[in-house]
């Protein structure tokens, strides 16, 4: 049978909504000979984390410390000002913890937002991943999957070993049956894990 | 474009979210803003809070004291005393800590500012009274009621065991003897020594003067002017005017601490109330009163 051509349209038309035969495994209407499924690099999903932070950090954060800030009396010009003033004010220290985990919150939700609106974030999106495994992502699938990589942050290293003992997914991506998967429209190469 | 009506959407919902998340946070934690710092130093000096009754407490007091010491913020501290005294040892904390102040401090006596609380008082830069203000009484007092004559009429026996001869002393239930009336004087003495000690060096009088005036008299707010333990007849504006020119503020701003209970501390005063009546002991108190 010849290869015909396959068009990015084609492409992106019939990847959309994968069908899931049996866990793990992915079927699209390209024709499986013409699909190469390969373990993606963890690399990807660590760069598509840091990038998530650092949008986090120059928008949603700043917004946030420029409110919570002088609430709390920490509202000060610069950061050595402030840190003096902590070091001299014990009960000023515990206020910007609170305001740490509170933006971690925020945090969380921005995880839980765009994954539960596009099953991608930002940072996701410019390294070409997706979170698989379901056709609709609930709340709770969204809250559970995020919780390490957010609030309860001391516990990622927990739950990364999950990768190793579960093709990929770390244990609350098992938990919830969600998988990060990459794909690049370009090739017909598919990496999922 | 509906996918990015969607993104607008959805980076609204985060903003939104964001800044609700700061504002209710942030209101939860304010911090308390001011430049002068009153702590308020009302009822009996007892060591620990009580629930029910309004005391002053030295754990809760010296707290304030350190948290306004160590607030950049704050520049001076009014310490507003409305208290007949109490505890000694939680009196000499209270004045100790006030003491390591490196800030000006101004206290403002009330209705009465008395025995212990003088003590206080005395630590500050100013003493601010009233002319009526009741204060003075610089002494130590212990007292007991002992029931050997009542258990003697009853015919009640008191049977004593003891390891030592002064185990018992204190009790009740019979009568002390000379040597132990003279180890307890001993200790009131002490105290007391220690007490017009600390008012003569905090006030910069003589020992031998304080002595004098220390036979536990009270004087009104005026009496006490005249005798150079109170610095100025006024009320709380004449403190803080004080205040204003000693730590060069053009304005003040009054930082007060509110006291918060938690669901353990309710718990935990109910109880001791509910065990302080089925004990319904009788105990020896040494009270700077």
């Amino acid at each position: 049978m010849p290869k015909r051509k396959i068009s990015k349209k084609d492409i992106e038309m019939k990847i959309r909504e994968p069908e899931i035969i049996d866990e793990g495994e992915y079927v699209f209407d390209i024709p499986q000979q013409e699909v190469d499924i390969q373990a993606a690099p963890f690399w990807r999903r660590v760069v598509a984390y840091l990038i998530d932070a650092i949008f986090f950090y120059f928008l949603p954060f700043q917004i946030f410390m420029a409110i919570y800030l002088p609430k709390v009396g920490l509202g000060f010009e610069n950061v050595s000002a402030m840190q003096a003033y902590i070091n001299a004010m014990p009960t000023a220290q515990m206020r910007l913890i609170v305001g740490f985990v509170a933006a971690l919150f925020v945090f969380l939700f921005y995880f839980m937002l765009l994954e539960k609106n596009f099953k991608t974030t930002i940072g996701k999106k410019i390294m070409k991943l997706q979170i698989g495994g379901k056709k609709e992502l609930s709340y709770w699938d969204v809250f559970i999957r995020n919780l390490t990589k957010t609030v309860l942050f001391y516990l990622l290293p927990l739950d990364l070993l999950g990768i190793v003992f579960n093709k990929g997914q770390r244990f609350s991506e098992k938990i919830t049956n969600t998988k990060v998967i990459y794909f690049s429209p370009l090739s017909l190469v598919y990496e999922s894990w | 474009m509906s996918e990015i009506l969607k993104s607008i959407k959805v980076l609204i919902l985060l903003l939104i979210f964001t800044v609700i998340t700061a504002y209710f946070v942030g209101s939860m934690f304010s911090a308390p803003m001011g430049n002068v710092a009153l702590i308020k130093i009302k009822g009996e000096i007892v060591p620990e809070p009580d629930l029910f009754v309004d005391v002053a407490s030295s754990d809760k007091i010296i707290s304030e004291i350190k948290d306004a010491n160590s607030n950049p913020e704050i520049k001076a501290l009014l310490v507003e005393i409305n208290s007949p005294g109490g505890s000694v040892v939680a009196t000499k904390e209270i004045a100790n800590a006030l003491k390591s102040v490196n800030k000006t401090k101004v206290c403002w006596l009330r209705d009465i500012a008395a025995s212990g609380a003088y003590w206080i008082a005395s630590t500050c830069d100013y003493i601010v009274a009233d002319e009526f203000t009741i204060t003075g009484s610089i002494g130590v007092t212990a007292s007991y009621l002992e029931f050997s004559g009542l258990f003697e009429k009853y015919g009640i026996n008191y049977v004593r065991l003891v390891s030592g001869e002064e185990k018992d002393i204190g009790t009740p239930f019979r009568e002390p003897t000379q040597k132990e009336l003279k180890d307890l004087k001993s200790i009131i003495d002490e105290m007391h020594i220690a007490f017009i000690n600390e008012i003569a060096q905090n006030r910069n009088l003589s020992v031998d003067y304080v002595s004098e005036i220390a036979d536990g008299s009270i004087f009104t707010g005026k009496q006490a002017k005249e005798l150079g333990l109170v610095d100025i007849l006024g009320s709380r504006s004449e403190a803080l005017q004080i205040i204003k020119q000693d730590a060069n503020l053009t304005e003040i701003e009054i930082l007060e601490y509110e006291e918060k209970f938690s669901f353990g501390d309710l718990l935990s005063g109910f109880l001791s109330k509910q065990m302080l009546n089925l004990m319904l002991s009788n105990k020896l108190e040494i009270k700077a009163v």
